[in-house]
């Protein structure tokens, strides 16, 4: 795209005015767009969240996809492919809409490969039994949901526009989850069991979802300054619990967390305190499957040399 | 890491016949046809699609509405040359996207977004995209059915086919009358 230039302009604005008018078009609600001036603060969170989000899709294939063998029926196999599939390609609105930004797919991948980037700590947690299915569309898909309707209003356009599509798309997701745990909440006494060790195992891990702590969240000041956040992490965190619990208990299912109490006053229910050294723990590479999950990534990853190297070859003969 | 961020390709999609084609987003691609590939599965995994469009992100002439308050100049040289057609897109609110206008016969793009700017004038246009008609690169309507009827005919696709409120209901009515008989 060319048509600006300096002298078009007439003048250079200088970075103060710059960032008034900025700052001025996301208080009037409009979208920031790839060509359109942007202190680079802004840039940087963003390329920092969108690629960790796109990464979270891309790993977040591996403890359900390990099911699809698996499925009790070929209903469920269907749905757990759909929804597989559906990942994957979320991971792929991501990295198109962080590279609006400038950012690399190389260089994405090679954080990611590297360990250098992050991605959601819950799915270094294993799957262990085809009930955590139910409890990953429920829970995590559910608590994904909060974020990702909330980012879907976010200051720039790409990103906003790929969460609108996100959304529309694991509305089933959550949903098909959500089925499971209620036939299995009904079924049978060992159907029962299941699903509440299941829940027992995802609770937590989907609650750190939201991210630490507000007084611990090093970045969320300037993202809500800058419209990408407009809702704190604790915010989420406490819509998912009330959101979830009443259905638990109508289900007659528990939730793992002793101290737990209902505000008759305010009538909400308070979670008790997230172990967070465990968060940190698994973020920083110590969790149950962290390694097993890179590990899949980089195989996958040397695999499809072959295709990378053929399209460069095309690149280098007729272009 | 070599660098093999290829060339930016501009997608726009046209959603039901009579609509206009509107400004998707952007993919990077090698060539047009691999540009197409990965719109489609960028821009085009789920509802209905008549066809995707790329062009080269360097074949588009950009203005701003305020870009446009500085004006722009027009070599004379090169109005001489042949017509060839132009077309041209508008996006007119802040949280909408660029969609097709129309068409100008102009014979380079300063012309063309002079002639857009005569034709299709709006007070409320913000950006101001033109590019000649040879840049675009389109999907075959023959390889509709493999390209999108895929997400039309993805299973399991929607909310609707999970009955969870009706259960959640019934369950929630059934404790209900268990304490009701209990009292």
């Amino acid at each position: 795209m060319y048509g600006t230039t300096i002298e078009e302009i007439g003048e250079i604005k200088s970075n103060e005015q710059k960032l008034s008018d900025f700052e001025a078009r996301i208080a009037r609600g409009e979208k920031i767009e790839p060509g359109d001036w942007m202190p680079d603060e802004y840039r940087r969170q963003l390329i920092r969240m969108i690629s960790q989000h796109a990464h979270s899709e891309i790993v977040g294939q591996l403890p359900e996809g390990a099911w699809i063998t698996r499925a009790p029926n070929l209903r469920r196999k269907l749905i757990l492919l759909a929804k597989v599939q559906d990942e994957a390609g979320h991971g792929q609105y991501l990295y198109h809409a962080a590279e609006t930004l400038g950012a690399t797919r190389e260089e994405m991948i090679e954080a990611l490969l590297s360990g250098r980037a992050k991605y959601a700590s819950v799915f270094n947690y294993p799957t262990l039994n085809w009930a955590d299915n139910a409890a990953i569309g429920y829970l995590v898909d559910g608590a994904a949901i909060l974020n990702q309707t909330m980012l879907a209003r976010c200051s720039y356009g790409p990103y906003s526009r790929a969460m609108i599509r996100i959304c529309a798309e694991e509305g089933f997701h959550m949903h098909q989850g959500k089925e499971m745990v209620i036939n299995y909440s009904q079924g049978t006494s060992l159907q029962r069991k299941m699903i509440q060790d299941a829940i027992n195992r995802w609770w937590w891990p989907a609650m750190m979802m939201f991210g630490p702590h507000d007084t611990e969240s090093t970045n969320s000041a300037v993202l809500m300054r800058w419209g990408i956040k407009t809702k704190t992490n604790d915010q989420l965190r406490n819509t998912f619990v009330n959101q979830i619990v009443p259905e638990l208990h109508a289900l007659s299912l528990s939730i793992p967390d002793p101290e737990m109490v209902y505000d008759e006053e305010k009538e909400i229910w308070i979670h008790g305190p997230v172990d967070w050294d465990e968060f940190w723990r698994v973020v920083k590479g110590d969790g149950p499957c962290n390694a097993e999950r890179m590990s899949a990534r980089i195989r996958a990853h040397e695999d499809g040399q072959w295709v990378r190297e053929a399209l460069a070859a095309y690149v280098a003969k007729y272009l | 890491m070599p660098d093999t961020q290829w060339p930016q390709f501009i997608v726009f999609d046209q959603p039901k016949e009579g609509k206009p084609p509107f400004y998707a987003g952007a993919v990077h691609a090698p060539d047009p046809e691999m540009a197409l590939l990965n719109a489609r599965d960028v821009f085009a995994r789920r509802d209905s699609h008549v066809y995707l469009w790329v062009v080269r992100e360097s074949h588009i002439f950009a203005k701003t509405a305020e870009e446009l308050l500085q004006g722009f100049s027009i070599s004379s040289e090169e109005t001489s040359e042949n017509p060839e057609t132009y077309y041209v897109f508008q996006k007119t609110a802040h949280k909408g996207t660029l969609v097709q206008v129309g068409e100008v016969e102009a014979a380079n793009p300063e012309s063309a977004m002079a002639a857009a700017l005569a034709s299709y004038s709006n007070p409320k246009a913000i950006v101001w995209w033109v590019f000649p008609a040879w840049a675009v690169h389109q999907t075959h309507p023959t390889e509709n059915k493999s390209l999108f009827g895929p997400a039309d005919d993805k299973p399991y696709r929607h909310s609707s086919f999970y009955p969870t409120v009706t259960l959640m209901r019934e369950i929630n009515l059934a404790k209900e009358k268990l304490n009701w008989e209990d009292e």
